[in-house]
């Protein structure tokens, strides 16, 4: 059994533990552990608290990365900011010794080392990469509805200079393409939702990020959005009620792994996800039988 | 190392945070507030050094007061930082009476308030300044943007960017999901992580009250 240490950030557990169940139950079935990370803090944010304070970020971010290599695990996230943020820091401590000395010389007080021995991987990437497509094709292909992607900003980070962007994104294509869901496309899937400006500009956020998106998407008549991070599910689903003077309706907002979970036949009352602010409730009754 | 720094060392001891030498023939000493009188006792009296003026710069959160000594052709000043909060430190004019003038226009300027001084009254600034914010005092700023500075506060405080509501942990509870790992839920590692920030200076540099746990500014 292959496994990984889970790190979950702040928003899933706190804001959306119907992904959290997803997640757990997914991987249970797929034969791959998760460790959970005990005492593990926000990742931290790849917006605020980087911007904020780099160095912070960095010792926040190898603390983290150090509790996984005390369980000689890769870290497995479930939320694109916490990737970018966990990737990065990653690569930044391995590559820069001074870094990498000074977050040490702070971690040791506190019997901690960051050693730089593993790796950052989205559940995404360790759907398509450990279990296959095929594989999860088997279990899941039960969905019949139209959907559309928001990939999100973050999960297009790559950790290879010359590495496709498209790299993880297109793992998520297959990923809903496997549980029998028809993808369809609207032309701005490239679009930030607009949650890392929220803060600091709101119109810019929501009329101009989010508001152009969900029109495309009831252009294209998909029944909902499907998404990799929970930062762009709290934009996509508060958005649609601050934008409902706006022509914004009400469309179901779901994470690919409790799309997943779903079409393997978990019942949505299992995954509860009544936690969610758009309909995604209803949705799964009606297409999950 | 310099002579002078070594003396400087040495009659300082454990009064002086740090003494070090800045560039040619310029020396800095940081204290903290309640030894800058005995520190500058010695500069004085026992370094032999010559006062020459003081400086106050606002430093957004803080003010940081420089008192400037002559000690044979070399510079040395001797500097402390106190919050805006409660701009008070003790004066050094009883021990270097040349003080007393720059003291009260640092006063009339800034607001310092020097506890001690022999003549605590204006010197420079208009009676009609009188109640309001003294002319060179800026509003009390740190460096995080007012959009960020929940967030911040809660990534300090907590080790997350939100809060755990008890409707949510109860909600957790019933769907059978194990307690939250993040620090929200654990003590111990939370204080881990106040101590980790601590030791990186991210709170000072944030402006973070531990008491209040919130940003010195608002």
């Amino acid at each position: 059994m292959k496994g990984y240490a889970l790190f979950l950030g702040c928003n899933i557990p706190i804001r959306y533990p119907c992904t959290e169940i997803a997640t757990r139950r997914v991987f249970k079935e797929f034969d791959i552990s998760l460790a959970d990370m005990k005492g593990y803090t926000c990742c931290p944010d790849p917006v605020v608290t980087r911007l904020a304070d780099a160095e912070m970020s960095y010792v926040l971010s190898a603390r983290n990365l150090s509790l996984a290599e005390e369980k000689g695990l890769n870290v497995m996230t479930v939320c694109n900011g916490c990737q970018e943020t966990l990737l990065e820091a990653n690569e930044a401590l391995k590559s820069d010794r001074d870094l990498r000395n000074r977050v040490n010389q702070i971690l040791s007080e506190y019997g901690r080392e960051y050693k730089g021995t593993i790796d950052v991987k989205h559940a995404v990437e360790v759907l398509h990469e450990d279990v296959g497509i095929s594989k999860i094709k088997e279990r899941a292909n039960t969905l019949r509805f139209k959907a559309a992607n928001h990939y999100g900003c973050h999960i297009f980070r790559t950790k290879e200079e010359n590495e496709d962007p498209w790299r993880i994104p297109n793992m998520m294509k297959d990923l809903v393409d496997a549980t029998g869901v028809e993808f369809v496309e609207y032309g701005l899937e490239r679009l930030c939702c607009g949650y890392p400006p929220l803060l600091a500009d709101p119109k810019l956020a929501l009329e101009e990020r989010l508001l152009p998106k969900l029109k495309g998407i009831e252009k294209a008549q998909a029944r909902c959005v499907v998404v990799s991070c929970p930062a762009c599910m709290i934009q996509f689903e508060s958005g649609q009620v601050k934008l409902k003077e706006m022509g914004a309706g009400k469309l179901p907002v779901i994470h690919v792994l409790e799309l997943l979970g779903l079409a393997m036949g978990m019942k949505p009352e299992e995954l509860h996800l009544e936690f969610h602010r758009s309909p995604v409730m209803e949705l799964a009754k009606e297409v999950s039988g | 190392m310099s002579d002078l720094l070594k003396r400087l060392e040495s009659n300082l001891g454990k009064k002086a945070k740090s003494v070090s030498s800045t560039k040619r023939r310029r020396y800095s000493i940081t204290v903290e507030p309640e030894n800058i009188v005995d520190v500058a006792k010695t500069l004085s009296e026992v370094s032999g050094g010559r006062f020459m003026t003081s400086t106050c710069v606002d430093e957004g959160l803080d003010f940081s007061i420089m008192h400037h000594f002559d000690i044979g052709g070399e510079v040395v000043t001797l500097g402390s930082s106190i919050p805006k909060e409660n701009p008070q430190l003790p004066s050094i004019a009883p021990v270097v009476p040349a003080a007393q003038w720059i003291e009260r226009e640092i006063t009339d300027l800034f607001g310092v308030r020097f506890e001690g001084h022999p003549q605590q009254e204006g010197i420079i600034a208009n009676e009609s300044w009188t109640g309001q914010t003294p002319p060179l005092q800026k509003p009390r700023e740190g460096r995080v943007v007012p959009e960020y500075r929940g967030a911040v506060e809660n990534v300090i405080a907590l080790g997350a960017v939100v809060p755990l509501s008890s409707f949510t942990k109860k909600k957790r509870e019933e769907s059978g999901l194990p307690s939250t790992t993040i620090t929200l839920e654990d003590e111990k590692a939370l204080g881990e992580v106040h101590e980790v920030i601590k030791r990186s200076k991210a709170d000072q540099r944030a402006g973070f009250d531990w008491k209040k746990k919130k940003l010195r500014y608002k």
